[in-house]
């Protein structure tokens, strides 16, 4: 097994834990988004994503996916340290152990801040709502013109993800300590930028006047 | 769009967005203390459902207490379980957050906001609205399904067929979803439908499904095929199931020069034909996946309405209130992959209730 999967493996106990009480449980789908989320938020402070540790594709589902995720979850749920009720995942005893040592390592604790602003993200807005923003972020937003699933945050594709970035920290410093700060102000922007571009389609195509009805 | 306008938008949504405005108004201790906010209000509204706060609930996380304890009168208690706090909230309650993990629970208190937002964070629900009261300073929290009481009531997992028969209860029998609401020429009298009511029945539904179904992208106008647009789409992740979610509305549109479209169960019936010919198309296009289609129709029927009319009886409004469509053919039964139509019923105000509204 890969050092990816340990990284992996590591995000989904870090993400199952932090929201599993609020959330009542976590799905693997909000997993996936929020380890892209938390992968997203690391670029915003520089880190390459290539040092992320493993990496996403947009699935056919549309939503951010990451292979060694889904390993992760296979095997931290037959090793018995997450258990899936209803759906959902949540922690065991052995889990929380596991996780309480990884968390003092230096290998996984440098991620601790980008999960946790994931996390709080998530905590602020819906999983819903952050899947719906995503849908703005440059690399999504690109490889939703394909059917087949395409490749995420891969070199030399990241600057229109930059330049949003360069944006967010005109706002809010990169060097902020808490980062559910820019998150949700990112995400919201992203949302924002969907409501505008819906508005302008909608008006582009006279969606906002009466369609043609006989009386 | 340029820079200069991405950041002027970046701005203005950083200017109320109440996470940047607490960290901008206290630091750090502030969006800690926010975080433990955010991580209460859903396990509460898991246990006490937001539409039974008829009144004004305020939950606190101070950041002086002293401040906090100048802010509060009145009497309180303690209480280490979530599941044990009041359902109810006629008048005003405060949730005090304590460093304990515990909360101290004030009911029919007076609170003084100036001096409690400047020493706690606060966070408040009223009916129809729910803020972060910071330095005195109310900061919406946005909503994308607006009339859904709480962004923080999360949801479980549930059916789309459950959520569709919650948004048919929560919010279109009293139209309290505000999109929604536009679909009505006067949402005060809910008579009349305006001209192409279904563009806003539309983003409703859209927005209620989007942030209720937590493993499922949902988009709306989606093609079934090259020309075929479906109201509203979801995508299940992880497996080949999708839904194509289609709405009809019934009852009476008027434009502003008074011109009537009306609707009525034909119009329903079109509507299952057309779901039924779009599954077909669907599974033409898409032979692998296992769509199942849903008919919603949108029932805003009055019996006896003119172009005059301006009020309506309660015999008159509820009159199509338990008359169910006769579909023929039967789509729901003849066919695997046809849900049965789900009719929502639609409430006017009555001429009693006008009056006083």
């Amino acid at each position: 097994m890969g050092a990816e999967t340990y990284q992996a493996a590591f995000d989904v106990l870090s993400i199952t834990r932090r929201l599993e009480q609020a959330l009542d449980g976590v799905t693997r789908a909000e997993i996936h988004l929020l380890a892209y989320v938390a992968c997203l938020l690391a670029m915003f402070r520089r880190v390459p994503a290539a040092e992320w540790g493993y990496g996403f594709i947009r699935s056919q589902w549309g939503a951010p996916f990451s292979a060694e995720i889904e390993g992760a979850l296979v095997m931290l749920a037959e090793g018995g340290l997450v258990r899936i009720r209803r759906e959902t995942l949540a922690m065991t005893t052995a889990g929380e152990e596991m996780l309480g040592f990884l968390d003092g390592t230096v290998e996984h604790g440098w991620r601790i801040q980008y999960l946790e602003g994931a996390c709080d993200s998530a905590l602020a807005m819906s999983a819903g709502v952050i899947r719906d923003a995503l849908r703005q972020e440059p690399g999504l937003r690109r490889a939703s013109v394909h059917h087949e699933p395409r490749n995420l945050l891969g070199a030399g594709e990241d600057a229109a993800l930059y330049e949003q970035f360069g944006i967010l920290s005109s706002v809010v410093s990169v060097e902020v300590s808490d980062l559910m700060v820019p998150s949700v102000l990112w995400l919201s922007y992203l949302k924002e930028i969907q409501r505008l571009e819906i508005e302008r389609r909608s008006n582009e195509v006279g969606l906002n006047e009466a369609p043609n009805q006989s009386e | 769009m340029s820079d200069s306008v991405s950041i002027a938008i970046m701005q203005g949504i950083a200017e109320n967005l109440f996470v940047n405005v607490v960290h901008n108004a206290f630091g750090d201790p502030g969006t800690a203390a926010l975080r433990e906010i955010l991580a209460f209000l859903p396990q509460h509204y898991a246990c006490a459902a937001p539409d039974l706060i008829t009144g004004t609930l305020f939950v606190i996380r101070p950041l002086d207490a002293d401040g906090v304890a100048k802010a509060l009168s009145g009497g309180h208690r303690s209480e280490t379980r979530i599941d044990r706090l009041p359902r109810r909230v006629e008048s005003v309650t405060v949730f005090e957050l304590l460093d304990t993990g515990a909360v101290r629970v004030w009911e029919q208190t007076s609170i003084d906001l100036t001096v409690a937002s400047n020493s706690a964070v606060v966070y408040r629900f009223t009916p129809g609205r729910e803020d972060f009261v910071v330095r005195d300073r109310s900061h919406a929290i946005p909503n994308p399904a607006q009339g859904y009481m709480s962004v923080f009531a999360r949801p479980t997992f549930s059916s789309l067929a459950d959520e569709l028969v919650d948004y048919r209860d929560r919010l279109v029998r009293t139209s309290t979803c505000f999109l929604f609401k536009n679909a009505w020429e006067d949402h005060n009298r809910r008579l009349f439908f305006k001209p192409g009511p279904e563009d806003w029945m539309r983003k409703s539904l859209h927005s209620f499904l989007m942030i209720r179904l937590r493993d499922a992208e949902v988009l709306a106008e989606q093609n079934v095929d090259e020309s075929h647009p479906v109201d509203v789409k979801v995508t299940w992740t992880f497996t080949l199931s999708q839904a194509l979610v289609e709405i009809k509305w019934l009852g009476k549109s008027r434009n502003a020069e008074g011109k009537l479209v009306e609707y009525y169960d034909q119009r329903a019936c079109d509507g299952a034909d057309q779901l039924a010919d779009y599954l077909n198309k669907y599974r033409t296009w898409n032979p692998i996946v296992d769509a199942r289609g849903y008919l919603v129709v949108i029932d805003g029927r009055r019996r006896g309405l003119s172009k005059e009319t301006t009020t309506v009886s309660r015999e008159d409004g509820m009159y199509y209130e338990n008359r169910e469509i006769e579909f023929n053919p039967k789509h729901h039964v003849d066919r695997t992959d046809f849900d049965p139509p789900i009719r929502m019923f639609a409430e006017p105000l009555f001429s009693s209730e006008v009056a006083t509204s």
